[in-house]
């Protein structure tokens, strides 16, 4: 249940929204980042392997 | 000390276990703080009522602002000095990162000034314009690296920045006491002690640590994709040549 705030519930709320979608968006692109470097390196160690078996 | 921390694969180890310790904190934290602060606390109505909510994470978000930004000079500095790889590259995850919270205290603080001092912004308070600052000086630390064309380029430029530009710092936690502002003087951290309730303090204090936790295990993140990328240039590096 919401929490009942006086005539500011609109600042309220904005605040947290801003905050959400902030740092809710910080945390997606860094693990996407994290993500992506990480298959990255998997696809390249195993293209060295392969050259290395010849 | 500072070459235990320095070698990238004691780094990738240690942070696959500490990052995830710290996100969980972080969510028990930020959760915990929330709930004090939207749910729990009384309205203070000296503070203009149900709006004091906002200290919760616009207080939190500028207290990490300014302290992202001197963790991102000091590395810079270990990496001036003893050209440290991993401390370059936690200064280059501390920026976006520190960008992102400072927008955060930026734009919480024009919402909650709106309908506390009647304003979103004042362009002649030393406050705001002290953290303004700053956020440009963290963009400008990412955009001054993106534009070099070698890693030791990027690295030399950005921490001179990083740590020229940590001189504003000070001067955003004592505008409040060396300009005319708007905002109240510092209630927290004073050579007095804080002169805040202990019903606010509180979950401020935990709602930051929440806040510090996921910021530091954010720049862990970041910083071992950083690794494995650089380790993946090498690799390719190898395989072009055929080494």
């Amino acid at each position: 249940m919401l929490p009942d705030f006086d005539s500011n519930a609109a600042f309220i709320w904005a605040s947290y929204s801003v905050g959400l979608v902030l740092i809710g968006g910080a945390m997606a692109s860094v693990w996407l980042k994290a993500r992506a470097a990480k298959t990255e390196l998997i696809r390249i160690e195993a293209r060295v392997r392969d050259h290395k078996r010849g | 000390m500072f070459s235990w921390f320095a070698n990238p694969h004691r780094f990738l180890m240690l942070s696959s276990w500490l990052a995830p310790l710290f996100y969980a904190a972080a969510a028990l934290l930020i959760a915990w703080g929330l709930w004090q602060g939207l749910w729990m606390v009384p309205k203070d109505d000296y503070q203009g009522g149900d709006i004091m909510r906002v200290m919760f994470i616009h207080v939190p978000a500028a207290w990490l602002a300014m302290a992202s930004y001197l963790g991102m000079a000091v590395m810079s500095f270990v990496w001036f000095i003893w050209r440290h790889e991993v401390a370059d590259i936690a200064a280059k995850a501390i920026a976006p990162l520190g960008a992102t919270w400072t927008a955060l205290c930026l734009a919480t603080g024009a919402i909650w000034g709106k309908p506390t001092w009647g304003t979103w912004w004042q362009w002649d308070d030393a406050r705001m314009m002290s953290v303004l600052f700053m956020f440009f000086l963290f963009l400008g630390y990412i955009a001054l690296r993106a534009a070099m064309d070698t890693r030791q380029k990027a690295a030399r430029a950005g921490a001179i920045l990083a740590m020229v530009g940590a001189l504003n710092v000070p001067l955003i936690k004592f505008s409040v006491d060396l300009f005319t502002s708007l905002h109240q003087d510092a209630s927290v951290i004073t050579t007095e002690g804080p002169k805040m309730a202990a019903v606010y303090l509180w979950p401020l204090l935990i709602s930051s640590v929440g806040h510090s936790l996921l910021f530091a295990a954010l720049v862990m993140t970041l910083m071992r994709a950083e690794i494995w990328t650089r380790r993946a240039a090498q690799s390719r590096a190898r395989l072009m040549t055929g080494d």
